[in-house]
């Protein structure tokens, strides 16, 4: 008995000392980021922002307002490694990475892109280390357009409603 | 009672992996606070939490005063990696004040302890009471 648990002691617990909480080593593009303060970092395109992610209009409000809460949500989410009212591009650091594009206009529109692009190797840029199922990336959408509906409209009184009751009453 | 041998040979196995592994999660002495007003124009106050960064000898990571908004990572000691500091602030003309909002994280998370407390104290200190 004490010879098994010797032998089990030294396969297991001894290894897993020296690798089970060894420190990560940089592998991919992200974890260069991390290295260099994000130094260097390249906003993607406000073209592949459109192009590649989900996209939600939030009517009744300005782009000030979207912009805020924009940044609100985003902040509890990860860290904000850039961001420009300017261009209405924001990123930010988080499982993935998120890039947000908000449209002004009329209607003002959020356009998110999750950068999974940042997952490649350094080693093998065609590999990534973490790869997302397409499923898992419209639920995670969808969450962050819930959580920026609330943010925004939560101090709106519904101004909607207030429209159609009026309208209503006409 | 009696263990059986599988189960006792189980949990000798596991065992160190869940002790060694476990994070350590600190108890708070106070509430969390992640947003303070203060009686400050918002320049001063943006003056200020510049400032604190340099204090806390903190890198900037990305800065945007047309939005109000700053990113900086400070050194975290205990745990040689590094603490990032979302600051947000909001200014409240009508009231002459500024809210300003701070949520710090780690590369995978959270920061669970309690650095806000100290970041508001400094900015305090050096907006002067």
């Amino acid at each position: 008995m004490l010879l098994k648990m010797t032998v089990l002691f030294i396969l297991f617990f001894v290894p897993s000392m020296f690798f089970g909480c060894a420190p990560k080593v940089v592998t991919t593009e992200l974890d260069q980021l991390f290295e260099k303060d994000f130094e260097g970092f390249e906003v993607p395109e406000i073209s592949k922002i459109k192009e590649w992610g989900g996209s939600k209009d939030y009517p009744y409000v300005t782009f000030d307002d979207v912009w805020e809460s924009t940044i609100i949500v985003l902040m509890q989410q990860g860290t904000i490694v850039r961001s420009s009212k300017n261009t209405g591009v924001i990123v930010t650091i988080t499982t993935p990475p998120l890039a947000v594009f908000v449209e002004g206009g009329e209607v003002i529109k959020v356009y998110l892109h999750w950068m999974e692009n940042l997952y490649k190797r350094l080693d093998k840029p065609e590999m990534v280390t973490v790869k997302f199922e397409a499923a898992a990336m419209e639920k995670r959408n969808k969450t962050f357009f819930d959580k920026l509906s609330t943010q925004l409209y939560s101090n709106e009184k519904w101004k909607w409603l207030k429209f159609e009751g009026k309208e209503g009453k006409k | 009672m009696k263990i059986p041998k599988k189960t006792f040979y189980l949990i000798i196995l596991f065992l160190p992996i869940w002790v060694s592994c476990a994070p350590n999660i600190p108890k708070s002495e106070y509430p969390v606070e992640i947003e303070k007003v203060f009686n400050a124009s918002f320049d001063k106050t943006w003056n200020a939490v510049s400032e604190v960064v340099k204090i806390s000898k903190g890198v900037i990571i990305t800065s945007d005063k047309s939005s109000g908004l700053v990113t900086y990572a400070v050194p975290d000691k205990e745990s040689e990696s590094k603490i990032y500091m979302n600051v947000y602030l909001k200014s409240n003309p009508n009231a002459n004040t500024t809210t300003v909002f701070l949520f710090s994280k780690t590369r995978t998370g959270p920061y669970l302890k309690e650095i806000e407390r100290d970041f508001f104290e400094k900015l305090k200190t050096i907006l002067g009471g």
